[in-house]
């Protein structure tokens, strides 16, 4: 098994993403990059298992204090367990280096799934960071939104304000609240880049 | 920190009573003033300094690729108004593949103005409320509540804490006039100064001040075409629209700091 495979869900899509790969994010209303990646199970999951599915992509690391920001109190299960009920596909992904923070083996990811009671569909673990280098992931969190048809219609922060206190959620505008109904409903979203905040990915 | 003090700085935290300084396992944080006095009408200059542990760093007013620039909040007496933090040029401090910017130790200075009928004798209680993100490769946000209390006189005189002051103000952009303009070419950001280089034997490092606009981590390229200073910068991830002006501050060697306003050229101008 491949562990990080980059293909092109279609071949016009791998024509126009491969050659921006090493040097830019991929662009809003382009093809999002394809990946395969292993679950906490050991289990293979691409992107493209899911075309024809509104698909979240949440970078984590569950010890960033940006990260705890939205779990502490249960907010980024919650907007999960929104989503996930309906039919959106959320693809959380690791992909700090084996002995930096936020690095789980396949073991620990479980316990820490558990822990943290989340809704996600897969946790995935991209240790040698090629996922997260394809989708320029800077940040913990650094939210992304695929349309049904794989284009990318979001990317960026989770919501609009930075701050570490999970006491200033209330009151922000989450943005993956506002664009994913939008995105399933095809149409255009109102926000398409935002700048992510929190803690840089650990590569 | 041992335990005790910090034991008992949580009890002075609890008890609401507010301390000048503020101390953990990965950073100090003090208020401090340059003058022991403060004069009515007058204008002088307080700081929060910022230091961290060994390798250990807080964030310039644009953090680049992560982290967070400082918050100061003012609690202030009557008669009393704060200026804008002037903040001292930054360091790189790279994260590959990603570039942040920010501070081994700083002190962040701002004016603060008395009323001409503050009243003198009394003394003066200056508050902060401060939030800072501290980070060595991972990152610890912290906050405090600094207060310090000051005496009113009709004269000044320097604080021993003067030393820091005149330190930090060798790091401050210069005033200057430095003229420049910045297009927009595809997916680069092309900065024009004027500015002639030749000579200068160290490259110029350049600190966008602006966001959303240049890459950080991938570096310009530097040119001196004629009498010009020309930076080839790629364009941010997340540039969505035009800023009216890049903001940048640009260190061509120590006491050489200066902070340009290139304002947007639109092509065929």
């Amino acid at each position: 098994m491949k562990k990080a495979l980059l293909t092109g869900r279609w071949l016009a899509a791998l024509a126009l993403t491969l050659p921006m790969l090493a040097t830019a994010a991929p662009k809003v209303g382009s093809p999002a990059p394809d990946f395969e990646l292993s679950n906490h199970k050991g289990e293979t999951v691409s992107l493209s298992d899911y075309q024809g599915k509104t698909v979240v992509l949440e970078w984590t690391n569950h010890q960033c204090p940006f990260v705890v920001k939205h779990y502490s109190k249960g907010h980024m299960q919650a907007l999960q367990k929104k989503y996930t009920d309906q039919d959106v596909v959320w693809l959380s992904i690791v992909s700090s280096a084996p002995g930096k923070q936020g690095y789980v083996t396949m073991d620990q990811a479980s316990d820490m799934s558990e822990a943290q009671g989340t809704h996600r569909t897969h946790l995935l673990m991209d240790s040698d960071g090629v996922v997260g280098k394809a989708y320029a992931a800077k940040t913990t969190p650094h939210m992304y939104v695929v349309d049904k048809e794989g284009v990318l219609q979001y990317m960026g922060a989770i919501d609009n304000n930075s701050s570490p206190s999970p006491d200033d959620i209330k009151g922000a505008t989450n943005y993956i609240d506002v664009v994913v109904p939008e995105v399933m409903a095809g149409k255009k979203p109102s926000y398409t880049t935002t700048r992510p905040y929190g803690c840089s990915v650990k590569y | 920190m041992n335990g005790v003090n910090r034991f008992l700085l949580a009890v002075l935290l609890l008890l609401g009573v507010q301390a000048q300084a503020y101390q953990d396992d990965y950073i100090s944080v003090s208020l401090l003033s340059e003058d022991s006095a403060l004069q009515p009408g007058g204008t002088h200059w307080l700081g929060v300094q910022f230091k961290p542990a060994d390798h250990w760093h807080v964030y310039w007013q644009n953090p680049g690729d992560s982290g967070q620039a400082p918050q100061i909040r003012w609690n202030l007496p009557q008669g009393v108004t704060v200026g804008e933090v002037h903040w001292p040029a930054p360091e790189q401090i790279p994260v590959p593949p990603l570039m942040t910017y920010g501070y081994h130790q700083v002190l962040l200075m701002v004016p603060v103005t008395l009323a001409d009928d503050v009243a003198v004798g009394k003394p003066l209680s200056i508050g902060a409320d401060v939030r800072w993100l501290v980070c060595e490769e991972v990152c610890i946000p912290g906050k405090a509540k600094l207060n310090l209390e000051l005496p009113v006189a009709d004269s000044r005189q320097k604080s021993s804490a003067v030393e820091h002051f005149i330190q930090a103000r060798k790091q401050l952009p210069a005033a200057n006039n430095l003229n420049a303009s910045y297009q927009l070419q595809g997916n680069r950001v092309v900065v024009e100064l004027f500015k002639d280089m030749t000579g200068n034997r160290q490259s110029p490092v350049i600190y966008p001040i602006t966001q959303d606009l240049v890459s950080y981590a991938e570096l310009p390229t530097l040119n001196q075409q004629g009498k010009r200073l020309v930076a080839d910068f790629a364009l941010n991830d997340y540039f969505s629209k035009t800023p009216s002006s890049f903001d940048f501050v640009i260190v061509f060697g120590p006491e050489a700091v200066y902070q340009v306003k290139a304002s947007y050229l639109s092509q065929g101008e």
